[in-house]
């Protein structure tokens, strides 16, 4: 079969020379602009990429031992033992079961940032140690804590114990203002991160989210 | 200063015979409840109040079903992260036209207090805003984990 040409038209044949000069510059454009373009993302992802993990906590430029908390008593009823907690994270908060604002809601987000982390999450251990040892036993402590998460872990104590440890962890508390038919605990409101070596490495303000807190964790893993 | 004229104004409009506020003036909604651990007798609620077009006013108290008494409260989280509870300082509860009164965690709440049996993810209860001025309002309370 015959291949049908159509006749080409003398307009067509004129502009034909300009078309391999356009292609031409339209190449040299490409590559003048496309290839710096190309570095420059190459670039940029490798320090996106490669860039150390901004913390949203206040990262401790000399971290020290995690203080021993042996003179307190855990939810199982034994010292509290942070050695065995070696090689996992520990997020640390002190705060007091009958906290109606701020324990509860920094817990639960505690709960949301585990939950993030999946399989990962295994490997965190938050603990509420509790700032109001006249009124939270070892029971109301353990109660209150896996309310939130079955796996958080507690401890109270004799209240020279926990002044002790408090202190040494850099955490204040003071009986506060009236609460309905007791009282609210000032406290130190922070949580704090054991890294897997033992040392206290992190501390976040109340107000962290539970995204940034479980970012913050999965680099410390 | 200021609270003087909001009392000239509650008692302007008490003597116009005024008993609150136009309907749909006054905004209550989000209304969310903390579920409680065992054990547990207070609970925070936090809600969302907005003057939307109704005459100046003021939060007075508060009621719900499930708990015994029900007080406006207020977290305050210092500089050094030491957060208390000094409750209501001033005007946090004023509604002046146009006002949003924001309820949430780590400031402003209403403590529920006498808490009977824990309240549990999911339930819902009731809760009654009192007003200076407005009509008692009544808003459904979901217990969830926010």
């Amino acid at each position: 079969m015959d291949i049908v040409t159509f006749p080409s038209q003398p307009t067509d044949n004129a502009a034909e020379p300009a078309a391999p000069a356009r292609t031409h510059r339209a190449r040299t454009l490409a590559v003048v602009l496309g290839v710096p373009l190309l570095v420059a993302v190459v670039v940029y992802a490798g320090f996106v990429l490669l860039r150390p993990h901004a913390y949203f906590g206040t990262v401790m430029q000399a971290p020290t031992p995690a203080p021993s908390m042996e003179d307190l008593v855990g939810i199982d009823g034994r010292p509290v033992d942070l050695a065995a907690l070696r090689g996992d994270v520990v997020v640390l908060y002190f705060g007091y079961t009958f906290c109606p604002d701020v324990c509860p809601t920094t817990l639960a987000m505690a709960a949301r940032a585990r939950e993030q982390l999946g399989g990962d999450g295994e490997r965190v251990h938050v603990m509420m140690v509790s700032v109001d040892p006249a009124r939270d036993d070892v029971e109301r402590v353990r109660d209150y804590v896996q309310a939130f998460d079955p796996s958080f872990l507690g401890a109270t104590g004799e209240l020279a114990d926990v002044e002790q440890v408090a202190a040494t962890y850099g955490v204040f508390f003071a009986e506060g203002a009236p609460l309905g038919d007791g009282y609210a605990v000032d406290h130190t409101a922070t949580l704090m991160a054991i890294d897997t070596d033992g040392k206290l490495r992190i501390v976040w303000s109340p107000n962290v989210t539970a995204d940034a807190l479980a970012d913050d964790l999965r680099e410390l893993l | 200063m200021r609270r003087a004229a909001l009392v000239a104004g509650v008692v302007l409009l008490a003597a116009c015979g005024g008993e609150g506020g136009p309907p749909g003036g006054m905004a209550v909604r989000d209304a969310w409840v903390r579920p409680t651990a065992p054990g547990v007798t207070s609970a925070a609620i936090y809600v969302v109040v907005e003057n939307v077009d109704a005459p100046a006013d003021r939060i007075l108290g508060a009621s719900a079903d499930r708990c015994s008494t029900v007080v406006p409260h207020q977290t305050v989280v210092d500089e050094n992260d030491v957060a208390s509870m000094p409750g209501v300082l001033g005007d946090e509860l004023d509604l002046p036209p146009g006002a949003v009164v924001t309820m949430e965690p780590l400031g402003l709440h209403l403590m529920c207090l006498g808490v009977g049996e824990p309240i549990e993810l999911g339930d819902d209860m009731e809760l009654t805003l009192t007003f200076d001025v407005h009509d008692p309002m009544t808003v459904p309370v979901v217990a969830a984990n926010r």
